[in-house]
């Protein structure tokens, strides 16, 4: 009994004592610890789906350049260097790149322009079936002329050439995947649980209890990382996480969400707050199409008077100091604030009850029989308004849209699902409305992923011809006036076509552990910058020493 | 004897079957797509759907599937998860010890807590102690587990730093420890959860141990022991203690059922990677291999456990040896 109790004042003594030691980096230091929401499954780039492969692929493999933190997308200048040490345009449809001879795969081998080359037939091999071909389609060729010069050529002249070779296309190994069929490339152990790429940091484990452990490639060609590891851990509940944070158990997470969260990351010592623009507008968005036979029209949501009612009854400044409590700007299109269009006009829907009920009346939808909810033809104005029940932000939604249209006598039924029920409804259009939220990329052209007929996220079936025709003049724009006009064109469009209510878009919010500097966080892609992280001198922490 | 536990391991058996059935039946009843994170990125692609689905026999008609899952089962093939392709024995046999660990913590804490305190309040029957006791053990009682793990993770870990607050041990060091660092390192990361999925049950234990205790107390056996001239504590240690062991031994059985029902929440907010939080986020996605490897699991966990507080029950009194 008495060596028991001495063995556990021993071993608590050793604990406290361990924890109370003061750590110093005599060497390479760092370790930043991510804490994901869900597992990634791949690092395939163009078949990634779960939002917390991007941060993964950003540091295992490479562009040929890299947008600066202006994400100017247009044109040839608003890039840095990455694989390619430099471009020269040789005409209005010919770039050539010079690659960086420095570049090195994780194993070791050279990294050359059969490399890009390949990238580009996998990125639109139709077996791929990659979310980005889209995005590249305007790309007719890419060639090697030598083992570091790649010539692309573009089926025509356009703004945003450098931005599709470059942003789109991550760098992929042709000697590791050359012998592998292109479908099965995804679930390939090599891009599963051994990816060998070029980027600042190479694979160190992939655990099956979903740790992923990077660490640092020293001979990186742009120089050594500040940071010697990264650690993803994913934590599911979202609760746990910002414990974990608040704690110093992790160091970083993404998206702190609402208002009591970044309330309590900044009243926290060991973590602060880092806002950036937001990639991300939210939307309550129509079915154009009926869920129970999805080649008729909706019997509500087809009329433009009814959806131009419905924008007229929201309150958007009011949904969005319910939602995000002063943490979010008002959305007047799917453009959000990380878009370089400060310039466009784009027109709005004011709430105005008065015409709103106007429009439903001359669409035939009155109060017939004094109950509070309109009707027409022994029908009452009833749908339904579908979100996933795993977002606390999509909920306060719900219930202020719900209470400003039953204000207004429609009759709202509020379905909460969760996630893998709210995907399948999507894909088979069996709901009549729905509370969504939308990354875009930052270029404009990033509608398109959601607004054209066929398009992926095109959930709503949403068509509308002359919107479309706006988008491509938009995309094939050879001057900025030219661009302008075409993206007005476009959302004029689609606000006459009241396509969608846009709400909010939500300020974004991470969580940073106090002791890393030169933290930058680029709206689009928050892990770009990761590599050239410090941690402060000073402040170490024992696992910022693990292997100095 | 023999014959018995010949008979409760084919209900075992039948029981495991049954339940593995049930859930894939329920799965298939419940909405939502368990394949939401591929299709998800297809988006309205119907050639990726197509492909995803066949990629996972989805396209075949249920009993079809039902029959394939059951024969690769017997074959001891759990199939793949559809989350994230890996096997589903190895998603399991990476988090069945840290669920075993946080079991074996919180079963410390329910039976080493729960057994002081209902000695305590046994020989202290209808004092202020006795009391005092019971009224701090009912309301441990009817706290929720997932308030307390959090409750002691805002205070204990955020506000105060003394604990970790995620995880069964630190991944971004444990590689790197020895092993006596690697046991303290686990040791550390299980209080908390250990304690919060504990305290409930050893409130739970204390108020069994205590009627049980004094049940024993009052027995003449006792009183002989007593008028024999054995001190008091002899007569705790080597007459009471073990004639209230039965009670402790059946409730042993009872209560492997109820942690794994506990360690769903507790995993959650500690993010213990155990099979509670795996079958979980399984559940969400309607990841059918890794439930139905979960239902198996868990039936047969439920089911040994039992078994094995009648084996207990066998040992520890003769008396029921000679029952059938």
């Amino acid at each position: 009994m008495r060596r028991s109790i001495a063995a556990l004042v021993t071993m608590t003594t050793a604990i406290t004592v361990a924890c109370a030691t003061e750590a110093s980096c005599d060497g390479y230091c760092g370790t930043l610890v991510v804490l994901n929401s869900s597992d990634p499954n791949t690092v395939f780039q163009p078949r990634t789906s779960v939002i917390d492969e991007q941060p993964l692929v950003e540091q295992l493999f490479v562009r040929l350049a890299e947008l600066t933190p202006d994400l100017e997308t247009a044109g040839d200048s608003g890039f840095v260097p990455e694989l390619a040490s430099r471009w020269i345009r040789e005409d209005e449809v010919t770039l050539v790149f010079e690659l960086n001879p420095a570049a090195r795969w994780h194993d070791g081998s050279p990294l050359t322009a059969e490399d890009v080359v390949f990238t580009f037939e996998v990125y639109r091999d139709p077996e791929v079936s990659a979310t980005s071909a889209v995005l590249v389609e305007r790309i007719e060729s890419v060639a090697a002329r030598d083992d570091h010069t790649v010539v692309v050529r573009y089926t025509m002249p356009y703004l945003e050439q450098l931005y599709d070779v470059a942003h789109h296309l991550f760098i992929l190994p042709k000697h590791l995947l050359d012998t592998i069929p292109r479908g099965n490339i995804a679930t390939h152990p090599l891009m599963t649980q051994h990816p060998i790429g070029a980027g600042p940091y190479r694979m160190e484990r992939w655990g099956d209890d979903g740790t992923i452990e990077l660490v640092a490639d020293t001979n990186f060609f742009l120089g050594r990382p500040g940071i010697r590891r990264i650690v993803f851990r994913t934590v599911s509940d979202f609760g746990a996480k910002l414990t974990a944070l608040a704690s110093g158990d992790g160091d970083f997470v993404e998206f702190l969400g609402g208002l009591p969260a970044i309330e309590r990351i900044e009243q926290s010592t060991q973590a602060r707050v880092v806002s950036y623009a937001s990639p991300v507008y939210n939307y309550l968005g129509f079915n154009f199409r009926s869920p129970a036979d999805t080649t008729q029209p909706h019997p509500l949501f087809s009329d433009v008077r009814v959806r131009r009612a419905l924008s007229l009854l929201v309150d958007r400044a009011a949904v969005n100091d319910a939602v995000t409590g002063g943490h979010g700007m008002v959305a007047q299109s799917p453009m959000t604030p990380m878009i370089r269009l400060t310039s466009v006009a784009i027109p709005a829907y004011e709430q105005d009850t008065a015409r709103a009920l106007q429009l439903l009346r001359d669409a035939g939808w009155t109060d017939s029989n004094g109950d509070g909810v309109l009707d027409r033809n022994g029908r009452t104005f009833s749908f339904e308004m579908l979100y996933p029940s795993t977002s606390g932000v999509r909920q306060t939604t719900a219930i202020s849209l719900e209470e400003m249209f039953r204000n207004a006598g429609l009759d709202v039924d509020v379905n909460a699902v969760d996630f893998s029920t709210y995907v399948e409804q999507q894909q088979s259009g069996s709901f009549d409305t729905f509370i969504n939220s939308q990354f875009t990329t930052p270029s404009p052209s990033s509608v398109k992923t959601a607004w054209i007929a066929g398009a992926t996220f095109n959930w709503g079936r949403y068509h509308n011809p002359r919107f479309e025709a706006a988008v491509k003049r938009f995309e094939n724009a050879t001057s900025p006036n030219d661009r302008q006009q075409a993206l007005e064109d476009a959302f004029t469009t689609m606000h006459e076509d009241a396509a969608a209510i846009w709400l909010y878009y939500l300020n974004m919010n991470a969580g940073v552990h106090t002791r890393f500097e030169n933290v930058s966080l680029r709206p689009d892609s928050w892990s770009v910058t990761v590599w050239q992280w410090r941690v402060r001198n000073g402040a170490w922490e024992p696992r910022d020493l693990v292997g100095n | 004897m023999l014959g018995g536990i010949g008979r409760r391991l084919i209900l075992a058996v039948l029981t495991v079957f049954l339940v593995v059935s049930l859930t894939f039946l329920l799965l298939q009843i419940a909405p939502g797509n368990p394949y939401a994170a591929y299709i998800e990125g297809c988006g309205l692609d119907p050639n990726c759907l197509t492909v995803v689905q066949s990629r996972w026999q989805a396209d075949e008609p249920v009993y079809r599937q039902y029959f394939a899952y059951m024969d690769r089962l017997v074959h001891g093939d759990f199939g793949n998860s559809i989350s994230n392709g890996r096997p589903v024995l190895a998603l399991f046999a990476a988090a069945l010890p840290n669920t075993i660990i946080l079991g074996l913590g919180a079963m410390a804490v329910t039976f080493g807590l729960g057994v002081v305190l209902g000695t305590l309040q046994a020989v202290r029957a209808g004092t202020i102690i006795d009391h005092a006791t019971s009224l701090i053990t009912l309301t441990a009682f009817s706290i929720p587990v997932y308030w307390l793990g959090l409750m002691l993770a805002a205070v204990l870990a955020e506000r105060l730093g003394w604990f970790p607050s995620l995880g069964a041990y630190d991944p971004s060091m444990y590689n790197q420890m020895t092993f006596a660092q690697q046991v303290a390192n686990r040791l550390h990361h299980l209080v908390l959860p250990a304690i919060s999925l504990g305290i409930v049950g050893a409130a739970w234990i204390a108020r069994h141990h205590r009627a049980a205790m004094l049940d024993v107390l009052t027995s003449d056996f006792v009183r002989t022991a007593h008028a024999k001239g054995i001190s008091r504590s002899a007569v705790l240690r080597r007459h009471v203690m073990r004639n209230a062991l039965t009670t402790l031994i059946t409730n042993f059985g009872l209560y492997v059922p109820i942690v794994l029902s506990g360690v769903v929440l507790v995993e959650a907010v500690f993010d213990w990677d155990g099979i509670g939080q795996l079958t979980a986020n399984a559940v969400n996605r309607r990841d059918y291999p890794l439930v139905a490897g979960a239902s198996v699991l868990t039936a047969t966990g439920v089911v040994l456990g039992n078994l094995l507080a009648d084996l207990l029950q066998l040992v520890a009194d003769p008396r029921q040896r000679s029952r059938p």
